[in-house]
């Protein structure tokens, strides 16, 4: 019951619907590639952005804050100057050089000390006033990070949109089914296709039959 | 998906996963180097709030040491066993206000020690996160909404207040029983010609 003719058939449909259906998958695969590629390079930027935020952390210190706290406390300590004369008991109209030069001397000693208290409040109120800083800056990099992670999403939903997209070419599909059909029916009906072409042709008179 | 182990998916994926925990890897050590490299400015914050607060103490060591002076000498009380009792009293509180101080500071460097390692947490978790889910990113953005809040010198506003409440009180019981004395001893003086009279 050897029908070359069906087999034929039957082998041609099979394997243009398996390289049809290989050909849409590598469209696919390739459509998924490309995105997971584009997440990737979503993901590198993300990486890029954190990378920075640490830099910048490496390098954080508290002198800036430092400097900012104790130019507050200076401007503070003179331009209330006066009043600290005056509370040091300066000013004394008529009073003698020597209580003169005691006052002057109690009021630089007032000053050094001031000005040692506000150094030592700047390095103490820097550090806390440099971790708000760093904390901000975490923070843009959350919303950064979910930024990107948006992105990413978003190229993971087109890329797999993509790929469904991607369909076997219904002409080949539909001739294979047909071939298949053909050669499908006349097995199943008996019919020797390699006889029955080799008759029609015979008939046709080409070739003087087969 | 292509069935013969040639998929481009899969190896992008693969090298992509590869990537990112190499990523990982890097950004972690990174993290940890940075804020291992802050116990010298944690150390200048300790000695400067220590050094404040001790500052603090001395002064009112020194204030209320005279005041115990002049309060004992005023009720000629000097060299007794009452100056001994309240220069004992004055040393022990001074004392306990060093250690108060000393407490403080080392309090507001565990806060500060604290912060950081939340904030060393919330990186890593950021880092480590990265794309994989928005969830914890957001988890991780309201955590340090609610650190900006926390973020202060806790050691400091507790201060070491007054160190020397006990004394203060005996020095100030002596300053009016000085003023009492002087106040009857100038109302003799001045009601003795009236009653003479």
């Amino acid at each position: 019951m050897c029908d070359p003719i069906s087999l034929g058939m039957l082998a041609t449909a099979l394997t243009a619907k398996t390289v049809n259906t290989r050909q849409t998958n590598r469209r696919k695969d390739r459509e998924l590639a490309a995105g997971i590629r584009k997440q990737g390079d979503i993901g590198r930027e993300s990486a890029g952005r954190v990378s920075e935020e640490i830099q910048s952390l490496a390098e954080s210190n508290p002198e800036a804050e430092k400097a900012e706290s104790i130019q507050g406390f200076i401007n503070t300590l003179q331009s209330n100057k006066d009043l600290t004369t005056e509370a040091a008991g300066g000013g004394v109209f008529g009073a003698s050089d020597r209580f003169a030069e005691d006052v002057s001397g109690a009021l630089s000693g007032v000053g050094a000390r001031a000005t040692g208290r506000a150094e030592l409040l700047s390095k103490i109120d820097a550090p806390a006033r440099q971790r708000t800083r760093e904390a901000v800056g975490r923070g843009q990099l959350a919303a950064d990070v979910r930024g990107f992670q948006d992105r990413s999403q978003s190229a993971d939903f087109l890329a797999r949109l993509k790929a469904s997209e991607q369909r076997n070419n219904p002409l080949i599909d539909i001739g294979a089914d047909l071939l298949s059909g053909v050669a499908t029916a006349g097995v199943a009906s008996g019919t020797n296709l390699t006889t029955v072409l080799g008759d029609k042709i015979a008939n046709l008179g080409f070739l003087g039959g087969i | 998906m292509c069935g013969g182990g040639d998929s481009k998916a899969s190896d992008a994926a693969q090298a992509r996963e590869d990537e990112r925990q190499a990523e990982i890897t890097r950004s972690t050590g990174a993290i940890d180097a940075a804020f291992g490299n802050r116990g010298a400015q944690q150390q200048e914050f300790v000695n400067s709030l220590r050094e404040f607060l001790t500052g603090d103490v001395r002064r009112q060591q020194k204030v209320a040491g005279r005041r115990s002076k002049f309060g004992l000498a005023r009720s000629g009380l000097t060299g007794g066993s009452q100056a001994v009792d309240q220069g004992r009293t004055l040393a022990e509180e001074f004392t306990e206000g060093l250690l108060k101080s000393e407490r403080v500071a080392q309090g507001g460097l565990a806060d500060l020690k604290a912060q950081d390692e939340q904030s060393r947490l919330q990186l890593l978790g950021l880092a480590q996160t990265g794309l994989k889910s928005g969830t914890a990113a957001a988890r991780a953005s309201e955590a340090i909404q609610s650190n900006l809040a926390g973020a202060s010198a806790a050691g400091l506003q507790e201060g070491v207040g007054d160190v020397f409440g006990k004394t203060a009180n005996l020095f100030r019981a002596q300053e009016e029983a000085a003023a009492r004395r002087k106040g009857l001893a100038e109302s003799e003086i001045f009601a003795d010609p009236f009653s003479r009279g």
